[in-house]
């Protein structure tokens, strides 16, 4: 059963009790009687399983209002991992947005059976292509173009490189775009379906684009990495792909993982077989619509 | 008393292999919250029942010891960091806690996860040791002339030090307690009994001084997020040592010597409520002669066996909320004398009001 | 892993203390990783060169010297500033201790 079969108030229900739900290898169990919340996960997540009460979570996450004033008096919100406050709270109206984050920091830190690259994931023809970078270089806008042009959305912000088979493990969750790219992106596609745009958070304005259904549906099968390529968004670039070398191609990657420190030599191990399988580039760009027809001619 | 789950587990291990998928759900929620995951990982994998938990709670157990075997690699350099940093100092560098299990490898050590090293040097040291860890790139990075004070007229430690390359943390300690304490230890007694280790100059307290340290730190201590960790310290680290012979006679007797009678008899009456750890029945009577009396029994059994739980919803009742307060309250009385405890507690509550605590 | 060394254990020799690391090679590159600092470092085909001969070769500085004039034309004075450079650097980021 989806979280789409539920009516809103039944989803206000489960979500003020605790709603279990599946993404990717992930079972989560959130708690929130913020309204805001709850309209997220319904536009954001309904394609998503619904879990049964006895199934064992991975992380149990909470929504709310850190004291009682602040229920009404400059509205908060703050993200409890099963009691644990990891972070300062935020103004309520970006509950949507921190679960995101919150979510985000969970799989970051706790996640050590994979090598965890902040870096966006799609696939086409069976080819991983990884874009790794920091924020800010467009590798978010590219990953939304790539995905409303058909490509599978294995993560828009972690990639999940199992140290056991090396395989890319879908965790595939709204896209998290800021900004221009909002715009840009909600008038390369008419397809693309967003959630509440929200201003004045630490990043800007942010809003979030749906994962397509059929990304959702694929989420529990991995896929081979065929190419990492850091993105760089620049206005008026030509679109170029340059190879990089393998070794500065660790480092740079290294750089963005979440838990490369964390694996020890595993991690590095880990790296290191990844880039040695895979082509090694950096791309500039400016024209989303040169760069999604050089990718979807280089994946096969 | 009910037990909860974690601390069921620690009892007898065994009992993992007919949990269900509800009862490890629970479990590696209170050891999470109890900062003991990985010490779980390792105490199940030690007992050889790591490879029958069930593939999603053992993904957890799994990750948790990664980030422990990597902690265990730079506390590794990190000591050895500090020991080549005050090579020329004629001292004993003495490792304490965390530090102090690993480097003796004692079997509380594994996945035994801590965020500061902690030394103890001798105080007429303390300036000459502040000035060489400086040359290292140790810094003292709070300002505050007040926090300044507070640790170097009446604490047992000057201010945190932090490795501004690393960005690791230092305590370096010259007593176990701060001499403001009415049972304020003799530190050269500790340092007289200290134990070199079979690397450079790494030394740690004796047995009997670990554990002494280890209760005297717990029933001082205020804040109880590791309250839990640091009992099953205890408990692991008596188990371990009471192995060699004369070691029960050795604690009573030094527990004496250091004035800390009352901290060992609460570290034995919590080890054995809580962890049901074996004292002999020698020792149990000798520590009993610094029993306090029925009623404040009482309620030190009120307020510890609820503050002493792990932090975790499943654990905390109605009043685990009111005895962790009461019992910050008694740390910060144990410290220091009423007239300098009162604005000390005014400072602190405004500072963590306003935003501005750090340490 | 294509052309990975592990060196795990602490090695001596009589000239060097090396640290226990994870070498991987990519023709001209040599990626070190430490293992105790967590650190992870690019060489180029130079450097890495002389890294893998000391580690695998126990050979001593003057060795080292005699091996850097061979193989890459340097008169004594160039190969005793190289040497003496990469010997330094290499302690300065923890892959080696130089023995008095």
């Amino acid at each position: 059963m989806n979280i789409s079969s539920l009516t809103v108030e039944q989803l206000k229900k489960k979500l003020s009790k605790g709603l279990s739900f599946q993404i990717g290898n992930f079972n989560i169990c959130l708690t929130s009687s913020i309204p805001n919340v709850c309209i997220h996960i319904k536009h954001l997540y309904s394609e998503y399983e619904v879990l049964s009460d006895d199934v064992y979570i991975d992380f149990y996450i909470e929504l709310c209002s850190p004291t009682l004033i602040r229920c009404y008096i400059r509205p908060q919100v703050v993200f409890s991992f099963d009691g644990y406050i990891a972070f300062k709270p935020l103004p309520l109206a970006q509950a949507g947005a921190m679960f995101e984050w919150g979510l985000n920091w969970c799989i970051a830190n706790h996640s050590n059976q994979y090598l965890i690259i902040h870096a966006a994931v799609v696939e086409l023809n069976g080819c991983a292509f990884v874009f790794p970078g920091a924020p800010g270089n467009g590798k978010s806008t590219l990953c939304a173009a790539l995905v409303c042009n058909g490509w599978r959305l294995l993560s828009d912000e972690m990639t999940l490189v199992s140290i056991e088979d090396g395989l890319i493990y879908p965790v595939p969750r709204p896209t998290s775009l800021k900004n221009q790219s909002i715009n840009i992106i909600k008038n390369y596609s008419k397809n693309a379906v967003f959630g509440e745009v929200v201003k004045d958070t630490a990043k800007g304005t942010i809003g979030h684009m749906r994962a397509p259904d059929n990304s959702v549906r694929c989420a529990h099968k991995p896929a081979q990495a065929t190419k990492l390529i850091f993105p760089k968004y620049t206005q008026g670039a030509a679109t170029e792909l340059t190879a990089l070398s393998k070794g500065k191609t660790v480092l740079r990657a290294a750089e963005q993982c979440f838990n490369y420190s964390a694996l020890g030599s595993q991690g590095f191990e880990t790296l290191c077989s990844l880039v040695g399988d895979v082509g090694c580039f950096e791309f500039s760009y400016s024209s989303l619509d040169e760069a999604v027809a050089l990718f979807s001619g280089i994946a096969h | 008393m009910i037990k909860p789950i974690l601390a069921q587990v620690f009892i007898n291990p065994a009992i993992s292999l007919n949990l269900s998928l509800v009862h490890w759900d629970l479990l590696i929620r209170q050891a999470r919250r109890a900062n003991i995951l990985a010490k779980l990982a390792f105490f199940l994998e030690k007992n050889s029942f790591l490879k029958s938990v069930p593939d999603q709670p053992k993904k957890h157990l799994l990750s948790a010891q990664v980030h422990a075997n990597r902690f265990a690699l730079s506390l590794e350099w990190e000591i050895e960091c500090i020991s080549q940093a005050l090579i020329d100092q004629p001292i004993k560098l003495i490792l304490l806690k965390g530090a102090a299990y690993h480097a003796a490898e004692n079997i509380t050590a594994d996945g035994r996860v801590f965020s500061d090293v902690d030394v103890l040097v001798p105080e007429e040291y303390l300036v000459a040791v502040e000035r060489a860890l400086g040359k290292a790139g140790w810094m003292n990075l709070s300002f505050d002339p007040y926090e300044q004070q507070y640790y170097r007229k009446w604490m047992h430690e000057i201010p945190p030090l932090t490795n501004l390359k690393r960005q690791t943390s230092l305590d370096v300690h010259h007593n176990i307690l701060p001499k403001t304490c009415e049972f304020y230890p003799d530190s050269s007694l500790l340092r007289d009994n200290a134990v070199q280790l079979n690397k450079k100059n790494i030394w740690v307290l004796s047995r009997e001084d670990r554990v002494i340290h280890s209760a005297t730190h717990l029933f001082h201590e205020g804040e109880f997020g590791n309250g839990f960790r640091d009992l099953s310290d205890l408990d692991s680290l008596l188990k371990e040592f009471s192995e060699y012979q004369d070691f029960w006679k050795h604690l009573v007797q030094r527990s004496v010597a250091l004035q800390q009678q009352i901290s060992l008899y609460y570290a034995l009456r919590y080890c054995s409520l809580i962890f049901e750890t074996q004292i002999p029945g020698d020792a149990q009577r000798e520590v009993e002669q610094g029993v306090p009396n029925p009623l404040k029994q009482t309620i030190m059994d009120f307020l510890f066996l609820r503050a002493l739980m792990p932090d975790h919803s499943s654990c905390n009742g109605r009043w685990t909320g009111m005895a962790r307060w009461l019992l910050y309250i008694r740390s910060h009385w144990l410290r220091m004398p009423l007239h300098l405890l009162v604005p000390h507690l005014l400072r602190k509550s405004w500072m963590r009001l306003s935003g501005k605590e750090v340490h | 892993m294509e052309n990975a060394v592990n060196i795990l254990d602490m090695c001596i020799s009589n000239e060097f203390i090396f640290r226990p690391v994870r070498m991987q090679r990519w023709k001209s590159e040599y990626l070190i990783y430490n293992i105790l600092t967590a650190s992870t470092h690019l060489l180029d085909s130079i450097s890495g060169g002389v890294f893998n001969q000391i580690y695998h070769k126990n050979i001593s500085k003057q060795e080292l010297i005699q091996y850097m004039m061979n193989k890459y034309d340097m008169s004594h004075l160039e190969a005793v500033q190289y040497v003496g450079d990469v010997l330094e650097k290499f302690q300065v980021i923890n892959l080696i201790e130089i023995r008095i």
